[in-house]
């Protein structure tokens, strides 16, 4: 019986290599390949469900801010919903076709960080510089809205939104799309055509459709795999249901096509701002708030496709000021455990960060 | 290479900040203004704050403001504007003052007195 094998090591991955979030994955790999990955969640755990229930809902939905790091309006958003589906509460058209404004740029200035930092964990650098450059115009955008670059404070909250657009945001907000849209041929010359890129990602870590199904992927990664679920279509909330847009696939599952679909997500986005735009009607933003009011006996459930894939959360209450209890189903959840452990088997040491961040995922809203 | 001389011959992209920094927006939520005169002492602020960064304390000076004042502490504030939003007599601003670090933790918890006051001095406005 042999005392050690010197060509089988166990590896860990993070929680401090600058390509991985506050995740570890423990890679057992035998010389350059990898045989088993086992991740390690955890380390960004704050406990938002036990907190939620201590919170009247006003006072949840700026805790909801902190959900997701990348994509605070989204969560917003999600709660929101959840609180008006409990309360049984009609918000008013202006504040839907706000809150679906901010929806997408959310998810652009995500999908931004996505695929920046996928350049970065793949030393694209140029990548990472410009994507957070592209971004920046959609933070100023939330600062002139909401009153924080990247914190919304309850933004979209139960009942509408906190505040009307400031005016000439229409008009900026355009201005901002036109010249994101102009300059994104930059990000794509320097990393997603690059040849470089493409030889690296091509054919890397597939997931077929079966496999995502069974495993629980959800958002870009799912629809990478050849099956075109898209909760804006399929289950649509907010205006989705008057706006036009494709549902971006594709049916190669390697991680080039999980970047290509945020490429094409990216395109989608920017048009729904557009329409949304176009479309807003005026009149109120938001019902009057009642910061001290029961919540009615019951329970509800909402899920919205945020920028990482399919959230949800889930409500009960007993009929007191605070909620019974709270469930978050971060979509992160299933991309960074049973995914990304199928994923990883088999790749070379130095794709792992590539397959690990062509997930779109975010450590944060795993960990919740 | 047009890209290049495109960057080289344009303006620079960054501020040199202490000196020079962008404006926040007209709706930024930063440091604290807190009018006693205006307050009424209803505990709004203190029971609609999602972190308890509000307690009503008393003021230094009882004989002129005998009653209860929002003392607020920095450290636990989240700058979500829930108490200047519900506040009925808008006796609590959120302003545009970003320069919030210190050395000391007491200097984070801000008395319940005229707020023009407590505003900081030794920062540069912004």
């Amino acid at each position: 019986m042999p005392i050690s094998r010197t060509d089988t090591y166990l590896l860990p991955f993070g929680p401090a290599h600058p390509g991985s979030g506050n995740f570890r994955v423990w890679l057992t790999v035998q010389g350059e390949r990898v045989v088993r990955a086992v991740a390690e969640p955890g380390f960004l755990h704050r406990g938002f469900e036990k907190l939620m229930e201590y919170r009247t809902p006003l006072q949840n939905s700026v805790l909801s801010d902190r959900i997701c790091i990348l994509e605070p309006l989204s969560w917003n958003l999600a709660f929101a919903l959840a609180v008006e589906r409990l309360q049984g509460m009609e918000v008013p058209a202006r504040a839907q076709y706000i809150r679906t404004i901010l929806a997408e740029l959310t998810r652009i200035q995500s999908h931004l960080i996505w695929l920046g930092a996928a350049g970065l964990a793949m030393g694209f650098e140029t990548a990472f510089k410009l994507a957070l450059t592209y971004r920046e115009e959609v933070l100023k955008l939330f600062e002139e809205v909401t009153g924080a670059r990247v914190y919304p404070a309850g933004y979209i909250r139960p009942g509408g939104v906190r505040r009307d657009l400031p005016p000439g945001f229409p008009r900026r907000c355009l201005e901002a799309l036109d010249r994101l849209e102009k300059d994104l041929w930059e990000l794509d010359s320097v990393m997603l055509e690059n040849p470089s890129f493409l030889a690296r990602t091509r054919g890397l870590a597939p997931l077929s459709p079966e496999e995502a199904v069974r495993l629980g992927a959800s958002g870009p990664p799912l629809r990478a795999s050849g099956i075109p679920y898209d909760v804006r279509r399929d289950d649509p909330y907010l205006v989705y249901d008057q706006l036009e847009f494709q549902v971006a696939s594709r049916d190669d599952g390697d991680a080039l096509a999980r970047f290509r679909v945020g490429r094409a997500e990216l395109r989608e986005s920017i048009g729904l701002v557009r329409q949304a735009l176009q479309g807003l009607p005026a009149g109120e933003v938001a019902l009057p708030p009642k910061p001290f009011a029961r919540l009615p006996e019951g329970e509800a459930y909402v899920h919205i496709e945020s920028a990482h894939g399919d959230a949800g959360v889930y409500l009960v209450s007993t009929g007191d000021k605070t909620p019974y209890r709270v469930k978050l189903r971060g979509p992160s959840f299933t991309l960074l455990i049973p995914v990304l452990e199928h994923l990883l088997v088999g790749v070379e040491v130095a794709d792992v960060p590539v397959v690990f961040w062509s997930l779109n995922h975010c450590p944060a809203d795993m960990d919740r | 290479m047009l890209t290049l001389i495109k960057y080289l011959l344009g303006r620079d992209l960054t501020l040199a900040f202490p000196k020079e920094s962008e404006p926040p927006a007209e709706r930024y939520r930063g440091r604290h203004v807190f009018y006693v005169d205006k307050c009424i002492s209803c505990g709004t602020c203190e029971r609609v704050c999602p972190n308890r960064a509000i307690l009503m304390a008393p003021h230094p000076d009882p004989e002129r403001y005998p009653k209860s004042y929002p003392q607020i502490d920095l450290a636990k504030c989240c700058f979500c504007g829930l108490c200047e939003e519900f506040c009925p007599t808008q006796a609590i601003q959120l302003t545009g003052d970003y320069f919030l670090t210190t050395f000391d933790r007491a200097e984070l918890i801000v008395p319940p007195t005229q707020g023009d006051q407590s505003v900081s001095q030794k920062n540069p406005s912004p």
